[in-house]
């Protein structure tokens, strides 16, 4: 299926003697790339970053990422953590309008699960409620922002913003064992 | 509900009637009509857009004024009828943008863009990311006709910083 419509759309680059789309449209409005990527999942964007410099300042756009993060807080989803030894194990469930009954959804937007290494530093942690699909681990030291859907962690020394993308609100059950 | 007639022509000279409602899902025609320079008998010209990507919008306009209209007496329908009609919409778009090729569907999304007619430019950029979100960001250089600018230095910092998102 896919390469059928390769396929056709090489023929008719060929016809259209171009070789690219934006030459064969003229021009292709960054808006909409914008609305392209913004439908995407964060797994997708975040890939996409290294497709091109204006793909990788559109995603990293504070407007963008406002916007991303409109949009899932309509779709929340539940983040179930479990930790053994220094591993931890993250599933992030997708939650529905509780008067929804469209089960089929679950299908079209799996759990997404991985499991990170934890460094020394942060073995003895208490977790806070998140914030705007930010959730901050206090360790000994000082505090650290995990962003569960960048799967990245940011030491708090400085008043930085972070570049990330996150999801809408999370609820946070932490199960240790 | 007025169902009055207005015409529109494409950029290659094809002629097209359509319900004034129907037409009027486009922001720029709605437009157009509401500062009366449609004339009765003189097609509007669209110079943006070609016969058969008009041929599209306008089949997907047909096919939402009813629904629309629908919305407005929608208090009162149950909660069945109301996911049932919505099911059946969403299986008619999911028909409608089955049936074309990822070229058309860009086509198709730059026509919606220029008539602004934003319920078809979600539908549109939804189906092209369901199409793209498993690909790699080469194939998507190539659907896009993007030139890579990066360095292979500053390609393989990026792609390190992301690796999650490769696996």
């Amino acid at each position: 299926m896919e390469q059928q419509e390769e396929k056709k759309m090489k023929t008719y680059k060929r016809r259209r003697q171009s070789s690219s789309m934006s030459n064969s449209n003229s021009y292709f409005p960054n808006d909409l790339a914008s609305e392209i990527l913004l439908k995407l999942p964060t797994k997708s964007i975040v890939r996409f970053r290294s497709v091109s410099k204006l793909w990788s300042s559109i995603t990293t756009d504070p407007y963008f990422i406002n916007s991303f993060k409109t949009r899932d807080s309509r779709k929340p989803s539940l983040l179930l953590l479990f930790r053994r030894m220094d591993k931890l194990f993250a599933f992030s469930l997708p939650q529905h309008h509780q008067n929804s009954n469209e089960w089929s959804d679950y299908s079209s937007q799996p759990l997404d699960s991985y499991q990170m290494k934890l460094s020394h530093d942060y073995f003895c942690f208490s977790l806070t409620e998140s914030v705007g699909g930010l959730i901050c681990f206090q360790t000994l030291a000082r505090p650290i922002i995990w962003n569960p859907s960048m799967r990245q962690f940011t030491l708090q020394e400085n008043s930085r913003k972070t570049d990330g993308i996150s999801d809408g609100p999370v609820s946070v059950g932490n199960f240790r064992r | 509900m007025s169902s009055n007639m207005i015409m529109l022509k494409s950029s290659d000279g094809a002629s097209f009637e359509i319900e004034e409602a129907a037409a009027r899902k486009s922001k720029i025609i709605a437009n157009m009509i509401e500062v009366e320079c449609v004339d009765e008998d003189k097609a509007i010209p669209l110079q943006n857009v070609t016969g058969n990507i008009l041929a599209l919008v306008i089949e997907y306009c047909n096919k939402h004024i009813v629904d629309d209209d629908d919305d407005v007496a929608t208090e009162e329908a149950s909660e069945e009828e109301e996911e049932a009609k919505k099911k059946k919409v969403d299986d008619w778009e999911a028909e409608f943008m089955n049936s074309m090729s990822l070229e058309t569907m860009f086509e198709l999304l730059l026509a919606a863009n220029y008539l602004n007619i934003k319920s078809l430019i979600d539908l549109v950029c939804q189906t092209i990311a369901n199409n793209i979100k498993d690909k790699t960001p080469e194939e998507v250089r190539k659907i896009f006709s993007i030139e890579n600018d990066f360095t292979p230095e500053e390609e393989e910092e990026i792609r390190k910083e992301n690796a999650w998102a490769f696996g």
